[in-house]
């Protein structure tokens, strides 16, 4: 078994893999310059190409927090996504030691959530600012291996010595197979020209039948998202709501129709029923300051007759034009412990939403809380709720843009936002008290 | 005419040496360590610049510039952490959180064997969500020290930097009565 040196290009430095530390899963990755402790600047990027959904290192190795040292600073760009992937692949095999190693690879690349690996800039720089670096190497008895893009590869056919062993890869399992090291299960991609067609069978109906019958069965089969559908079940039951609206989109986008079914009734059976259920066991009453018969004016008798007066989209009391003052209080009568943020709105001068009231608790099955008092005057006031059993964190951006939002297609948005992630939201609007004679 | 002219000028000599020594004798010493209320505030405010820790520790050490320090901190700071009724919470995978109604620090140490800690800003206020988010700076009074440390973009609510052990930031962390602050 080889032992293996990474050493990620740059235009300005031959920034080498010092070390690979596995995290605990709540950091983000991390990329330090060596001995400094100080996040380089591709940190961010870093995570992300680390960390699921969009990452691909937690999909191959299943970890999802790294910090990882190098040698000099990367600042900027993608390209160091090759190396820092092969590096976490022949870390993971045991295979990565920067000390004792007997092949240094020189690896750059960008490398897409499909494992394919594309082409980048300033090939002709990166090479030059690593070329001493890598004639030491060599030098001292290491093989050399170049591996970046096909296209890229051209680039570098006069510049590098023909002792040194240069790969063009277009994908992640070529560039395994050039290190002589396995692609983690279930993640090999193919190349086009690796894909064989197969012979065709005797033509027997009942052969056909039954193959036709097995192949519509495999098909569902092989298509089926599980990692995907296991990962939104997570996202869902963690509350990490972003997470899971990025994973059901991916899955739309990949155009494949046992996936995209299998969401829609994920979507509908499961996220859009919970948002429904969660929004029935909101039950909303207002209560107001006049509540006894002695009230003086007309207008104070219909406001008193508001108290106790349950709040829902089909039973909307009539307010008169001066408004009444009233507090609403919130009860949950879901299972668990539910976070419900409720507020109210009205309309500025120029008909833009204006927030008079927002109020937010967590309660716990059967609690009530009573919100601040607030007028409620015309047919503008709008009282939106969302009620939700995971943490806000993921989802009180959406609800506070559902609050701003002055046009039917971003209300929609909004919503749609909440409840197709399980969250249950509740608008109601008053009507205006109209005297008949 | 002459003699008249050398008793003018030792004469005048002499009255030269007493402005001197008068001077000398009346002359205020500056204190080379006194900071002014505009360098606080630069410390505070930014641009951020290398002896500025240097300048915490002589704000820290002088009772009335500590007072001052805290006071223009408390006015320009975006959201705190004040003191906590009891000593941070630790998760059984060493985990350490502090809670506050802005914002919780949680503190992870790292599986590397080099004394090295994560701290984690977590943004709480949700009404405030965008204006803590532009915080760039961490300051902390702990036992009547200030501390600062950078910190980095805050992305999606949080904002991650990493402490050696013995970093000022880390022991105040673990002191109930330390005051955090973000700006």
């Amino acid at each position: 078994m080889s032992l293996h040196n990474l050493i990620v290009p740059t235009t300005r430095h031959a920034a080498q893999i010092l070390s690979i530390t596995r995290e605990d899963p709540d950091i983000r990755s991390v990329v330090c310059l060596n001995d400094s402790f100080q996040a380089l600047p591709i940190s961010n990027g870093y995570d992300q190409f680390v960390r699921r959904p969009t990452g691909i290192i937690e999909k191959l190795l299943g970890r999802s927090a790294y910090r990882i040292d190098v040698s000099a600073p990367v600042t900027q760009g993608d390209s160091w996504q090759l190396g820092f992937c092969l590096a976490h692949l022949l870390h993971d095999q045991d295979q990565f030691s920067p000390t004792n190693a007997d092949i240094t690879i020189w690896a750059t690349g960008e490398v897409d959530p499909h494992f394919r690996v594309r082409q980048v800039d300033h090939i002709d720089a990166k090479i030059k600012t690593s070329y001493e670096l890598l004639v030491a190497e060599e030098r001292a008895g290491r093989k050399v291996m170049i591996l970046a893009a096909p296209e890229n590869i051209l680039e570098l056919s006069d510049c590098v010595p023909k002792e040194w062993d240069v790969h063009g890869v277009a994908t992640l399992n070529e560039a395994c197979a050039a290190l002589g090291i396995q692609m983690p299960d279930n993640h090999v991609v193919q190349s086009p020209d690796t894909v064989k067609t197969s012979e065709m069978e005797p033509n027997r109906i009942k052969k056909y039948l039954s193959a036709t019958v097995i192949a519509l069965v495999a098909l569902v089969g092989v298509n089926m998202p599980y990692q995907s559908l296991t990962d939104s079940f997570k996202y869902e039951r963690d509350g990490q709501l972003r997470a899971l609206r990025m994973e059901m989109r991916k899955i739309n986008r990949q155009k494949n129709w046992v996936a995209t079914n299998a969401f829609y009734f994920f979507e509908v059976f499961f996220l859009l029923r919970k948002s429904s259920q969660l929004e029935r066991s909101l039950s909303i009453t207002t209560l107001t300051l006049n509540q006894d018969s002695t009230a003086q004016s007309e207008t104070d008798l219909i406001c008193a007759r508001l108290s106790g007066a349950i709040v829902s989209a089909k039973n909307l009391s009539l307010v008169p034009k001066t408004g009444c003052p009233v507090t609403f209080n919130v009860k949950s009568k879901a299972k668990s412990d539910v976070r419900v943020w409720l507020a109210v709105i009205d309309q500025d001068n120029d008909g833009s939403p204006l927030t008079i009231m927002k109020h937010g608790a967590d309660i716990k099955p059967g609690q009530q809380f009573v919100t601040p008092t607030v007028t409620i005057n015309n047919q503008k006031t709008l009282l939106i709720a969302a009620i939700s059993d995971r943490p806000d964190e993921a989802w009180s951006g959406w609800f506070n843009n559902l609050l701003l939002s002055d046009t039917f297609d971003i209300i929609e948005l909004e919503v749609d936002r909440l409840t197709s992630t399980g969250v249950g939201v509740f608008q109601a609007r008053w009507q205006p008290f109209i005297e008949l004679d | 005419m002459s003699v008249e002219t050398d008793k003018i000028e030792i004469a005048f000599e002499q009255l030269v040496d007493i402005q001197n020594t008068i001077d000398t004798v009346l002359k205020v010493p500056k204190n080379p360590g006194h900071i002014g209320v505009r360098d606080m505030l630069r410390i505070i405010i930014g641009p951020q610049t290398d002896s500025d820790q240097e300048k915490l520790s002589e704000i820290s050490s002088n009772f009335l510039a500590r007072r001052q320090f805290k006071a223009l901190l408390k006015s320009q700071t975006l959201a705190s952490q004040t003191k906590q009724a009891a000593a941070s919470s630790k998760t059984t995978s060493g985990q350490v959180r502090r809670s506050g109604d802005d914002f919780d620090l949680n503190l992870i140490p790292s599986t590397g064997d080099d004394k090295l800690f994560y701290m984690q800003l977590k943004v709480k206020n949700h009404e405030r969500f965008a204006q803590i988010s532009k915080a760039e700076m961490l300051f902390v009074e702990s036992k009547g020290v200030f501390s600062s440390v950078p910190l980095p973009e805050i992305l999606d609510g949080v904002s991650q930097i990493m402490i050696r052990q013995g970093h000022p930031v880390l022991d105040a962390f673990h002191d109930p009565e330390a005051e955090f602050f973000i700006k």
